[in-house]
This record gives structure tokens, C-alpha cells and sequence, in this order.
């Protein structure tokens, strides 16, 4: 377990980020579905958008993703809180597109003809970061996860998720972790099934912050 | 005794860093769950693009631990991001040697953490404790600490490696 398995390469000469430059995109398999269905699924195209630097993604690419902000605003509506969206559209470039990324976002898109009813085609998102734990090294944290209503039972999020899974083996890292509200069943059914251990229950994790005015009299206490 | 230095870490105290991850794993009960190498610790820190930042407290020759350490604290950290309101500062591990706890130097780790934080423009400083560690979370608490998970409701998750391996062959 860990990094660098027997027989691998290993991570030696390995570069993080290891995106390259550009947008690849890879076609998913249709699932066996109804007509109707299957059809939406077929174009169903997941853009890796890469967050390398301001040469080498190109404008047009940052400026199409700066849609997730709206997205943003859907996913912090359902876990009820739509006044928390501080950060603006210049923020999130900066970000996540600059020379030092602070996050990596793969983003859902459908074909314009399945767009939807307010005219979106970037139809889900995730996004995650790189974090280390002291006992296992590399780790990824996934923040968000999101498919907006209208696209859910579709396998979107599965596949989201899935991709990220693929992000983390490639980078060598030995978990994934992320953090989901009490109340919220559905999302909890969803990852429960899929392996995940809820290290609150199981071991007793709490989350901690030290946030706003608390952060500043915390430094300024400094001699 | 309260002459004691903070410093980033440098390549040169990996071993010391591993020693200190070793004992806080102790103390949570969890020591052979470490599976992590000086190797590890030197590539990952110490790299191209680090995944973690560390600061270590140091003491002079004269005041060196029983077993004759000079690196007696440590804390790791890292930056995070929400997206509701941009940078964070995670702080993963934070600890001092019992032998040196009460003289403030936990203290003083804490506030040169929540200064970087400030200066490199983090809304916030978040971190984990286990519900049992009540000494730990009374520190925290005193200091204007929020329980998210009391709060809010969150509860964190893992999806370990076999499982990860499970969902990309899904795919």
C-alpha cells in the first residue's frame, strides 16, 4: 500500500499537477437504458479541464468553466446555505487557473441538444485537491460534487466520481476523502455504497475551524 | 525553560518528523497505521510542488529531550479551498513532546500557523479531533475554535485504496 507499488515505476520523476496542456475529453460507454434515456447519455462528454497556467489553458476554456460558480450556487442552495457563496468569478480563476492551482475541477457537459431548461450544457462538477496525511502520504479531498437535478439518475455523479478515483490512482495517492452533512440521506446512501467509512462515527472525527475574527485574534496574539 | 525557536522544516529534519508523526500515532492509539517513509516525507515536502509545509520547534543542545532530540514540535499544514469562500489553511498534524508541553511553545505554534494564514489571505484555519480528546479540544475551544461537526452536521468520510480501485474498473 502507499505510494509506488512493487513493479511500478513509481513516482519518481513524476510531476504533479500531471495534467498536460489542453482539454481531453473522454466518450463514456452508453449503459444499457430506455431510448429516451440512452440517448442523452450518449452525449454525455466529461471535459479534464486542466489547471496548468494561463498560456497553456486558453481563455475561452477558463471562461466557459466559470459557469461552476453558478453551479456552485445550485449545490450551496441544497445544503441550505446560499448567503455562505463569498468568492467571486475572478477568485475562482485566479485560483484555480493561475501558476500554483489551489484546486482541480472536472467538470459534466451534455451536447447542446440536450441542454438544459435554462439553457446549460455543463449539466455537474467536481472538485478536489491534493491533501497529505502524516500516516499515508498522498491523499485526495474531494470538496464538492455536484449533478443538477434534472440530470441525476443518469450515472453522471457515479462517473464524476469515478474519474476522480482515476485522478488519484495516476497521482499515486491512497485515499480519497471528503465530508457530506448529517441529514443529507441520499448523498449518504450514494457514497456508503460505493465503500466509503464515515470516520465521525467509526472514529470519533470531528471537524474544527478557526474562521474570521477568531482567525485574526488568534494572530494577533503573536508577541 | 522557555528558550525554544520556530523554523520552517528543511529537508535535514524529515527523520525528526517522522519521529514526531510516530508519537502523536501513538497517542491516538493508531502507531501501526504509519506507513509513511523519510523517503516519503523528503519527496513529498521537499519536491517541485510540495503537498505539505511544515514548521518545527526547536530547543538548544542544553535543553535536548531524555533521548537527546533537539526538534521537540511539530506542525503540518497545507492549503485547501472552499469554494464558497476561496484559500484555507489545513492544519493535518500539530504536536509537542510531553516533556515540553506547558511552556507556551504549542501556543506559539499555533498563532505563527493562524499569522501564515492571515498573510497568505485564508479565510480560515480548519483541522480534525477525535471526539475523545477532550484536552485538545478545550485548547482549541479557548482559543475561539467552532465544532463544524456539532454545528453544522458535517462527518467525514474515506474511500480507501481498494475501493478507489473498484470505482476507476467501473468506469
Amino acid at each position: 500500500m502507499g505510494r509506488g507499488e512493487k513493479g511500478e515505476k513509481g513516482a519518481q520523476g513524476v510531476m504533479w499537477p500531471l495534467m498536460g496542456p489542453g482539454v481531453r475529453t473522454k466518450p463514456l460507454r452508453p449503459p444499457p437504458l430506455p431510448l429516451k434515456k440512452k440517448f442523452l447519455i450518449k452525449s454525455t462528454r466529461f471535459t479534464w479541464v486542466t489547471c496548468f497556467g494561463f498560456k497553456t489553458a486558453n481563455f475561452a476554456e477558463r471562461k466557459r468553466d466559470m459557469n461552476i460558480l453558478d453551479e456552485k450556487g445550485e449545490l450551496a442552495v441544497y445544503e441550505k446555505m446560499p448567503d455562505q457563496v463569498k468568492i467571486s468569478h475572478k477568485e475562482l480563476e485566479r485560483d484555480g487557473f493561475g501558476r500554483n492551482p489551489f484546486y482541480q475541477c472536472l467538470v459534466a457537459e451534455v451536447s447542446e441538444d440536450h441542454k438544459s431548461k435554462d439553457g446549460h450544457t455543463k449539466v455537474g462538477y467536481s472538485l478536489f485537491f491534493y491533501t497529505y496525511s502524516t500516516w499515508k502520504g498522498r491523499t485526495v479531498y474531494m470538496e464538492d460534487l455536484y449533478v443538477m437535478p434534472e440530470y441525476r439518475g443518469k450515472g453522471i455523479g457515479k462517473a464524476l466520481m469515478a474519474t476522480v478515483a482515476k485522478v488519484a490512482k495516476e497521482q499515486h495517492c491512497v485515499r480519497l476523502q471528503f465530508s457530506v452533512l448529517d441529514w443529507n440521506k441520499p448523498s449518504l446512501d450514494f457514497y456508503l455504497a460505493k465503500g466509503a467509512e464515515d470516520l465521525t462515527a467509526k472514529e470519533g472525527w470531528h471537524f474544527l475551524r478557526f474562521h474570521g475574527i477568531a482567525l485574526d485574534n488568534l494572530a494577533r496574539e503573536a508577541p | 525553560m522557555a528558550n525554544f525557536i520556530l523554523r520552517k522544516a528543511e529537508p535535514k529534519d524529515v527523520s525528526d518528523i517522522l519521529r514526531l508523526i510516530k508519537e502523536l500515532a501513538k497517542f491516538e492509539e493508531m502507531e501501526d497505521q504509519v506507513i509513511l517513509t523519510e523517503k516519503d516525507l523528503l519527496e513529498d515536502g521537499f519536491g517541485d510542488h510540495p503537498f505539505y509545509h511544515c514548521i518545527v520547534a526547536e530547543v538548544p543542545k542544553q535543553h535536548q529531550s531524555a533521548d537527546g532530540h533537539m526538534i521537540i514540535g511539530f506542525a503540518m499544514y497545507y492549503f485547501t479551498y472552499d469554494p464558497w469562500i476561496g484559500k484555507l489553511l489545513y492544519l493535518e498534524d500539530f504536536y509537542v513532546m510531553k516533556e515540553f508541553r506547558g511552556f507556551g511553545i504549542g501556543s506559539e505554534i499555533l498563532k505563527k500557523l493562524s499569522q501564515t494564514a492571515v498573510r497568505t489571505r485564508c479565510s480560515s484555519m480548519h483541522f480534525i479531533v477525535a471526539e475523545w480528546n477532550k484536552p485538545s479540544i478545550e485548547f482549541y475551544k479557548r482559543r475561539g475554535a467552532s465544532d463544524l461537526s456539532l454545528e453544522e452536521g458535517w462527518r467525514l468520510f474515506k474511500i480507501d485504496k481498494q475501493n478507489l480501485l473498484k470505482m476507476t474498473n467501473e468506469e
